[in-house]
C-alpha cells in the first residue's frame, strides 16, 4: 500500500515536471570553442536560465574546426541552432544567403555607443544582424622584456616610429644565439593589414570593390615587410618560421605583431613581457578591430525569446561573466576592465583601448567582403613569393592584386 | 648457413632504419605530453622534456570529461566491429554463395559507392539523421554499420571465393539450407578475415575523426580523438594537453594489436587444421 503511494506521488511529481518544462520555451544556442571557452558559456547559460521563467537555453558546442560545417548542415537539415555565434570571415556569404534573421528592429533599444562596434561584422548592406559579442584587437607589438633589459633598451611606447623599431630590432638580433629583433605576421590581421595602413596603403577601395595592392603607399609597407627580413636581417625569413606556431612563445623574440586573443596563452610564460601599439608608420598608427557577434537564425521559431538571451548576453552581467573567464575581450566598454583584472601583464592593451576611445580612428574595420576567407588565404600564398624571396615586393603585389581581384569580382558578380 | 645469417642481419637493419622514421612521431608525441606548454613551442625544439610534467595528465582528467570520451569509443568501435562483421559476412555469403537477376551490376554498384568520398555524402546523410531525431546521439556513428560497409564486404567476399564450391554442394546434399551452410561452414572457414575486419573497423572507428565532430554537440558525448579537439581553439592549441591525451588515446589500440595478432595467426591455424 504505501509503494502504491509513493508510486502515485512519484508518477505525479515527474508529470509536473515535465509539464514545467514543456511549458518552457526551448531554444538552441551554438558555440564553438575549447574546452574552457565552452565552460564560459556554460556559466552564462545557466545564469540566464536561472533567471527566466519561460525561457530555457540548451548550449551546443562545436570545435573551431568543426563549426562551420556543423553549421552548414543544420541549415540544410532545417535544423538551425536559434542563436549562434558568428565570425566576420564568414559574415557577408552567410548575410547574403539568407541564414541571418534581421535585428534592425531590436537592435533599435541597443545603445551602440557604448560597445566597441565593428559594422562590417555585425551589418550587411546596411541591415543589423548581429549583436557585438567580443573584440579582437589585431597587429599590437608583444615585447620580451627579458631581451629588452639585457640588451638595455627602453620599451617600445606610443612614440615609437617605425624607425625607433627598427633600430631597437637590430640590437636585439643575433643571429648565432637565435634571437631576433621582431617578427611581423604575414596574414592580414595579424600584421600585414596594419603595416601597410601604417605607410598609408589599403588592401581595397573605399567601397570594397577594388583591390589596392599595387598603389605607391601599399608597396611602401609591402617594402617595409621585405626590408625587415632581407635587408636588416632582423626578421627571419618565412622559410625559418615554418612550424613555429607561435614565436613570441619561443622567448627569442624581441617583438611580435600578433592579436589580443593571444594572451591568454602568454598567462604563464616563463619570461615577462608586455604590451605596445604598433609603431607610427610614415602615415600614422593604425591597429584591426575585429569582432564576433550573436546572431538569430531565420529559421527560429522564437525570436521573443531568441532575443531575451541575446540582451542578456551583450547585456552586463552576460559580458561580465564573459570578461571574468578570461578568454575573450568583452565588447561592452565598462566591462572590458573586468577582463584585465585576469592579465596584469596586459595594461599596456588597456592603454590601447582606452586610447581608442578619445580617438577611434586609431582602430580601423578588418576589410571583409563577400569571400574574405578565399582572397585572405590567396592574398597570403601569393605575397608569400615575396617573404621567401623568390620574387620582389613589387611582383608578388601584382601577382596577388590579380588573383584577388578574380576572387572579389567573381563574389560581387554571383 | 652464414649467408643466410648474413641476408638476417642486411633485412634486420633495412628494417630498422625504416622503423626510425615511423616511431619518432611517436616519440615526439610521448615527449610533448611530459612538457608544459610554454616549452612545447621553443624553438629550436627540445627532442626531451626539460623536467618531467606528470601533471599534464592529471590536470587533463579535470580539464575534460575523459572517461565519457573513453566510454564512448570504446562502444562505438565495439558496435561497429560486431555490426561490419554480421552485415559484411552476410552480404558477401549472398555475392558468392547465391545465384540472382542482376548479381554482378550490384556489385558492381557496391564497389561504385567505394568511390563516393564522404564530403559529398555528408549533408544528405546529415539531413537523413536529422529526420531520425538522431543529431547529438551516437545513433549515426554506429547503426549504419549494421547496413554494410562496402570495403569490408568486398574484403569478406574475396575470401568467401576462396572456399571450394563443392563445400556448398556437399552440405546441400546432406540437407543444409543456406543459413546452416553460412554459420556452419563459411563463418569458421573464415575466422581469420573475420577477425580481420572486426580489428580493422575497430581500429577505423576509433580513428574516426570527423564524424562525431559533425553529429555531436555536446563535449561530453564525444570519443577520445575527436573530444580533443576541444583544447584546440581559434587563436591557441594546448599541445602539451592535447598529446597527453593523444598517448592516452592510442594505448588501447596498440594493446588490441597486439592481442589480436595472435587471434589471427591462430585463426590461420585452424584453417589450416579443417584441410
Amino acid at each position: 500500500m504505501k509503494s502504491n503511494i509513493m508510486f502515485l506521488l512519484v508518477v505525479i511529481l515527474s508529470l509536473a515536471m515535465s509539464l514545467t518544462v514543456i511549458g518552457k520555451t526551448n531554444i538552441t544556442f551554438m558555440v564553438w570553442g575549447n574546452i574552457f571557452e565552452i565552460q564560459a558559456y556554460q556559466r552564462m547559460v545557466d545564469k540566464f536560465n536561472q533567471s527566466q521563467k519561460d525561457v530555457f537555453v540548451n548550449l551546443q558546442s562545436t570545435s573551431w574546426g568543426a563549426y562551420f560545417q556543423t553549421l552548414q548542415n543544420r541549415i540544410a537539415a532545417n535544423n538551425a541552432p536559434d542563436v549562434f555565434v558568428m565570425d566576420g570571415a564568414y559574415f557577408d556569404n552567410f548575410a547574403k544567403e539568407g541564414v541571418f534573421y534581421n535585428l534592425t528592429n531590436l537592435m533599435k533599444d541597443i545603445d551602440l555607443s557604448k560597445y566597441y562596434f565593428e559594422p562590417t561584422a555585425c551589418e550587411y548592406n546596411g541591415i543589423f544582424y548581429g549583436a557585438p559579442k567580443d573584440i579582437t584587437i589585431g597587429g599590437i607589438l608583444y615585447y620580451n622584456k627579458n631581451l629588452f633589459d639585457k640588451a638595455g633598451l627602453t620599451y617600445p611606447n606610443w612614440d615609437w616610429t617605425w624607425q625607433d623599431w627598427l633600430d631597437a630590432a637590430k640590437k636585439l638580433t643575433n643571429i648565432d644565439a637565435n634571437k631576433w629583433g621582431m617578427y611581423i605576421p604575414t596574414y592580414g590581421e595579424g600584421g600585414l593589414y596594419q603595416i601597410i595602413w601604417g605607410a598609408g596603403g589599403h588592401i581595397l577601395n573605399s567601397d570594397r570593390t577594388q583591390f589596392t595592392l599595387t598603389t605607391p603607399d601599399t608597396l611602401k609597407g609591402l617594402q617595409f615587410m621585405y626590408d625587415v627580413r632581407y635587408k636588416y636581417y632582423v626578421n627571419p625569413s618565412e622559410s625559418y618560421m615554418q612550424g613555429l606556431s607561435d614565436p613570441f612563445m619561443t622567448g627569442n623574440f624581441g617583438t611580435v605583431l600578433g592579436l589580443s586573443s593571444s594572451i591568454v596563452g602568454y598567462k604563464s610564460l616563463p619570461f615577462k613581457w608586455g604590451i605596445a601599439p604598433i609603431p607610427k608608420g610614415p602615415a600614422g598608427r593604425y591597429m584591426s578591430i575585429n569582432q564576433l557577434s550573436y546572431v538569430v537564425s531565420a529559421q527560429s521559431k522564437n525570436i521573443k525569446a531568441d532575443w531575451q538571451f541575446i540582451e542578456f548576453l551583450i547585456g552586463p552581467e552576460g559580458q561580465k561573466i564573459m570578461a571574468e573567464n578570461g578568454q575573450a575581450i568583452p565588447a561592452l566598454k565598462s566591462v572590458v576592465p573586468v577582463y584585465f583584472d585576469n592579465f596584469p601583464q596586459a595594461t599596456g592593451l588597456l592603454d590601447i583601448l582606452n586610447k581608442s576611445n578619445e580617438d577611434p580612428s586609431i582602430l580601423r574595420d578588418i576589410p571583409f567582403t563577400l569571400s574574405w576567407y578565399e582572397w585572405e588565404n590567396m592574398l597570403e600564398s601569393t605575397l608569400e613569393y615575396a617573404w621567401t624571396n623568390t620574387m620582389n615586393p613589387e611582383k608578388a603585389a601584382s601577382m596577388a592584386q590579380q588573383s584577388c581581384q578574380k576572387i572579389l569580382d567573381r563574389a560581387l558578380k554571383q | 648457413m652464414r649467408k643466410s645469417k648474413l641476408i638476417t642481419l642486411i633485412a634486420f637493419v633495412i628494417i630498422l632504419i625504416g622503423a626510425i622514421p615511423m616511431i619518432l612521431p611517436f616519440v615526439w608525441m610521448i615527449s610533448t605530453s611530459f612538457k608544459s606548454l610554454s616549452d612545447t613551442m621553443v624553438f629550436p625544439p627540445d627532442f626531451f622534456p626539460k623536467t618531467l610534467r606528470w601533471e599534464n595528465y592529471t590536470e587533463l582528467f579535470n580539464l575534460v570529461p575523459i572517461k565519457d570520451w573513453f566510454l564512448n569509443s570504446i562502444f562505438l568501435s565495439v558496435m561497429n566491429s560486431i555490426g561490419v562483421i554480421i552485415s559484411s559476412s552476410l552480404v558477401a555469403f549472398g555475392f558468392v554463395a547465391l545465384n540472382f537477376k542482376f548479381k554482378d551490376f550490384l556489385f558492381t554498384l557496391l564497389l561504385v559507392t567505394m568511390m563516393i568520398p564522404f564530403e559529398a555524402v555528408m549533408i544528405p546523410q546529415y539531413i537523413l539523421f536529422n529526420f531520425f531525431g538522431w543529431i547529438n546521439t551516437l545513433y549515426p556513428l554506429w547503426v549504419p554499420s549494421f547496413f554494410g560497409a562496402a570495403y569490408m564486404i568486398f574484403f569478406v567476399r574475396q575470401f568467401f571465393k576462396t572456399i571450394s564450391t563443392s563445400y556448398i554442394d556437399a552440405a546441400k546434399v546432406d540437407g543444409a539450407n543456406y543459413w546452416q551452410i553460412f554459420y556452419k561452414i563459411f563463418i569458421p572457414l573464415s575466422y581469420p578475415v573475420l577477425v580481420t575486419v572486426g580489428l580493422l573497423t575497430f581500429i577505423n572507428t576509433w580513428n574516426y575523426f570527423l564524424g562525431p565532430l559533425i553529429y555531436l554537440n555536446t563535449p561530453s558525448k564525444m570519443t577520445i580523438v575527436s573530444g580533443l579537439s576541444f583544447l584546440s581553439g581559434q587563436a591557441l592549441g594546448y599541445w602539451n594537453y592535447i598529446m597527453a591525451g593523444s598517448t592516452l588515446a592510442i594505448l588501447p589500440v596498440i594493446v588490441l594489436f597486439l592481442i589480436a595478432q595472435k587471434s589471427i595467426i591462430s585463426g590461420i591455424e585452424l584453417q589450416g587444421g579443417i584441410k
